[in-house]
């Protein structure tokens, strides 16, 4: 029953957050985040359905559609990582190197060695989705702390879509670790719970993060002076850095 | 029970390291409009550029010790030329990280990686960051007179770009007079 209240819920809030980005003409601006929002809805409303007439089918559903949206999240942490270096030409690519390199590294050395363990159905995916969840924090984490040491302003939007899938993903490892842990049917109240409500958590920062659009302050663009326009492009004087550096170095 | 402690302790980690990074962030919002204003080539360029070959030159150094024969004053300026040049070094990743924050146009709603350049101007980005770094190790273990890149001749593709692919080649950076 809890679980309906809260899927009912998170239809809700889903719903209003889409309403709000059409409203305010900034659906486009988020168009992985928002496409995940009508995936959600949408399947979660198909679920519901196939509960009430069909519920012998709703648990292997379920599953489908909670290991797709895990895969979703991913594309999420990715347009995070694009939305924070987007104007910076020099960074563009920043947020897309760390993505997948944070996503690699731990798929070879922390994913696949549990992937590929012989143990139960059941303790397997726990152990999945606790290591999935985990490794999405960690790149989310990443990528705020190269913005920060870039000095990169962050707009309350990309702030919040973040802090919602944060909340999220830390719930989900802390949840699922403590249910591989207890054992999946003692913990199982606690764990039908926990999973829907960190869900409308979720969804309830996202709803007041994405009220209205704020890109937050975006960099001026400086009229380039005599010297700036002689130095030529960004690229040629990253290179120039690097060449100037390289020569020094080698004296 | 330990991997459910270590466990819960990374989910907070995530989230209070997102939220310090997102609100320290807010609250130290830099002037962009004044990134690049004294011209990034300062570093390389006239009396800069003589500071900089003269804290790496080792000729005060030699003199001191060999010919004049103060060997205890030469390992002084030796230590403080060092910290001279982790300062330096330290300076120009400043003035670098600067340039990078240079903005661009404002991009659609298409990738931002999608631009040819993006991916070029990364990879500068972090072979300075490579460059830079393996040369603060190394003043910092062996100060600023050992042969900073010994053995990296056998890397052209690396420190000696062609001419025809980057035009910024080493030989093009004025020297002073």
């Amino acid at each position: 029953m809890g679980y309906h209240v809260a899927l009912a819920l998170s239809l809700l809030l889903g719903a209003t957050i889409l309403v709000r980005g059409g409203q305010g003409r900034f659906l486009s601006k988020f168009s992985a985040f928002y496409s995940y929002i009508v995936y959600f809805l949408a399947t979660g409303l198909v679920l519901h359905v196939i509960y009430l007439i069909a519920p012998q089918y709703f648990v292997t559903l379920f599953w489908l559609r909670f290991f797709t949206l895990v895969l979703a999240e991913f594309v999420l942490v990715v347009e995070i990582g694009d939305h924070l270096f987007k104007r910076y030409p020099a960074l563009g690519a920043l947020g897309r190197v760390v993505t997948f390199g944070i996503a690699g590294v731990f798929f070879a050395l922390y994913i696949l060695p549990a992937l590929v363990e012989a143990r139960p159905t059941d303790m397997a995916v726990l152990d999945l989705v606790k290591r999935s969840a985990l490794t999405k924090g960690i790149i989310l984490v990443a990528l705020f702390a190269a913005a920060r040491y870039y000095s990169i302003p962050v707009g309350r939007n990309v702030a919040g879509i973040a802090l919602g899938l944060a909340t999220y993903l830390a719930i989900h490892t802390a949840n699922f670790a403590l249910a591989e842990h207890i054992g999946r049917e003692a913990y199982a109240p606690i764990f039908a719970t926990v999973g829907p409500l960190s869900q409308v958590v979720c969804l309830v920062t996202w709803t007041v993060a994405l009220w209205r659009y704020a890109p937050g302050k975006q960099p001026e663009l400086s009229v380039a002076s005599d010297e700036e326009v002689i130095s030529g492009t960004l690229t040629d004087q990253l290179g120039r850095y690097n060449a100037a550096l390289v020569r020094l170095l080698r004296k | 029970m330990t991997a459910v402690l270590i466990y819960s302790v990374f989910a907070l980690l995530i989230i209070f390291g997102v939220v310090f990074l997102i609100r320290s962030r807010r609250a130290e919002a830099i002037p962009h409009a004044e990134v690049s204003r004294r011209g990034p080539g300062a570093f390389w360029e006239g009396p800069d550029l003589a500071l900089a070959e003269r804290i790496f030159d080792r000729t005060d150094y030699l003199w001191l010790r060999d010919d004049v024969g103060f060997p205890t004053l030469a390992e002084s300026l030796l230590r403080s030329r060092r910290q001279i040049a982790l300062n330096w070094l330290r300076a120009v990743r400043k003035s670098f990280d600067k340039l990078i924050r240079t903005p661009g146009p404002a991009p659609g709603a298409h990738d931002p990686t999608s631009a040819p350049e993006s991916w070029d101007l990364l990879r500068l980005l972090l072979r300075f960051h490579l460059v830079l770094g393996y040369a603060i190790v190394v003043v910092r273990l062996f100060g600023p007179y050992h042969r900073l890149v010994p053995s990296l001749g056998w890397m052209p593709a690396l420190f000696e770009p062609t001419a025809a692919r980057e035009p910024y080649d080493s030989t093009n950076v004025p020297r002073s007079s």
